[in-house]
């Protein structure tokens, strides 16, 4: 019975609670280079959560095996023996993705998110566990570059475009706040001010109600202290 | 024993992961090489557009130079079609260069740029090589400012000149 709400939990923690990007601040640098388009956003989402997926089920599958001394060397050619899949895989079926992409699928490799999950869940949990905390990792770090590249894409050029990197849809741009588009949002600073300002709505809507409580505890304190003085001079 | 058995874990896992690595390439490698031809089909025909693409041996030719069609219109020879890359230390530019008969450039196509300024470099390319105006490129002149880029275009462009004209002769 306290299964199902564990197995629940693994996986949709990394969607918004333990979100890698917007709440743990891991995973920064491809995040910034590459969401300058909503189509590239999706496909560097949907590599790295196919990494991390599978690098979070080999580990925990070898977890007892492999010992403590050459357990990074291992986690490190497990990831990069998936990352370099992934590079084949995404040159051959997608290669306007690749070009688009670069030397970040490979990057893929050092991101700290990927590392992170295998040392610090893959390596300690069932391969069932580590299966659903990379999915609702990759589901949450999609979802984060989904937004901030959508954002971007929007205020950088006007619109949006598809078909452009996944040449198998339609070319579609829909694009009528050309006008008033701003170049900035599709350089590294306007990246920096995206996520900055995600980061600060994130905190404020999680700090909200403790903020409220702390303001509702000192009205009352107040309200507390005035009548006592007002009872203290009757 | 100890060492022992850490060694030949971490030997079976670099071997394992070699063995799924080559599998993988295995089946990709030939749609990869597939998809590179396309592209560089695609590049040529941008240069000379509707024409047959016949890839010519190279015999002592310039390092830059890494390979090297002739487009035919038929049995008619239209041009040749340069594809060459240089590196300095800015980063790397590979270009396919139309030469027409008469030693002209016809059109230079980036295929490849990695360098620092690499806007500037693709403006450069537009503005000097094909608006018609390169039908001397011996003495063309860097148009977008002295960037290190433009400069390498320009060595790679002579380069293909020369080796035509050196053909040729």
């Amino acid at each position: 019975m306290e299964n199902k709400p564990r197995k629940l939990y693994e996986l949709t923690k990394g969607i918004i609670k333990e979100n890698p990007l917007f709440v743990l601040l891991l995973g920064t640098c491809p995040s910034l280079a590459t969401t300058t388009s909503l189509e590239g956003a999706i496909g560097m989402g949907f590599l790295f959560a196919f990494v991390l997926i599978g690098s979070n089920v080999v580990i925990s599958l070898l977890r007892k095996i492999i010992p403590s001394q050459i357990k990074i060397p291992c986690y490190i050619v497990i990831i990069a023996t998936f990352v370099t899949i992934v590079k084949m895989l995404s040159e051959a079926f997608l290669p306007e993705l690749y070009s688009t992409l670069g030397v970040f699928i490979s990057l893929i490799v050092v991101n700290c998110i990927v590392l992170g999950r295998a040392e610090a869940f893959a390596s300690k949990n069932s391969v069932g566990a580590s299966l659903l905390d990379g999915i609702g990792m990759g589901i949450g770090y999609t979802l984060a570059l989904v937004i901030m590249a959508f954002v971007r894409e929007v205020l950088g050029t006007g619109g949006l475009t598809f078909g452009e990197i996944f040449t198998f849809l339609p070319y579609v741009s829909f694009t009528p706040l050309e006008k008033f588009a701003m170049s900035i949002f599709t350089m590294p600073a306007g990246a920096f001010l995206v996520l900055g300002v995600i980061l600060a709505i994130l905190a404020y809507h999680a700090n909200k109600k403790a903020n409220l409580e702390r303001v509702k505890a000192k009205i009352e304190k107040e309200k507390l202290a005035k009548l006592a003085s007002e009872a203290k001079e009757a | 024993m100890k060492y022992f058995k850490t060694a030949i874990v971490l030997c079976i896992i670099c071997g394992l992961c070699a063995v799924l690595i080559a599998f993988i390439n295995y089946f990709t490698a030939p749609i990869i090489e597939k998809n590179k031809i396309e592209a560089q089909n695609k590049a040529c025909s941008e240069i000379y557009p509707g024409l047959t693409y016949e890839e010519v041996e190279l015999n002592g030719a310039d390092s830059a130079i890494e390979k090297k069609w002739v487009a035919k219109d038929g049995d008619t020879v239209k041009g040749y079609i340069y594809s060459l890359n240089g590196k300095n230390s800015y980063g790397n530019i590979s270009l396919l260069v139309g030469i027409n008969l008469d030693g002209s450039a016809e059109k230079v196509v980036l295929t490849e740029n990695t360098q620092s300024f690499a806007s500037k470099v693709k403006n450069h390319v537009k503005s000097t090589y094909n608006n018609g105006a390169t039908a001397d490129v011996d003495n063309v002149d860097v148009k977008c400012g002295a960037t290190f880029g433009a400069t390498l275009v320009k060595e790679l462009v002579l380069i293909a000149v020369n080796d035509y004209k050196g053909g040729a002769n």
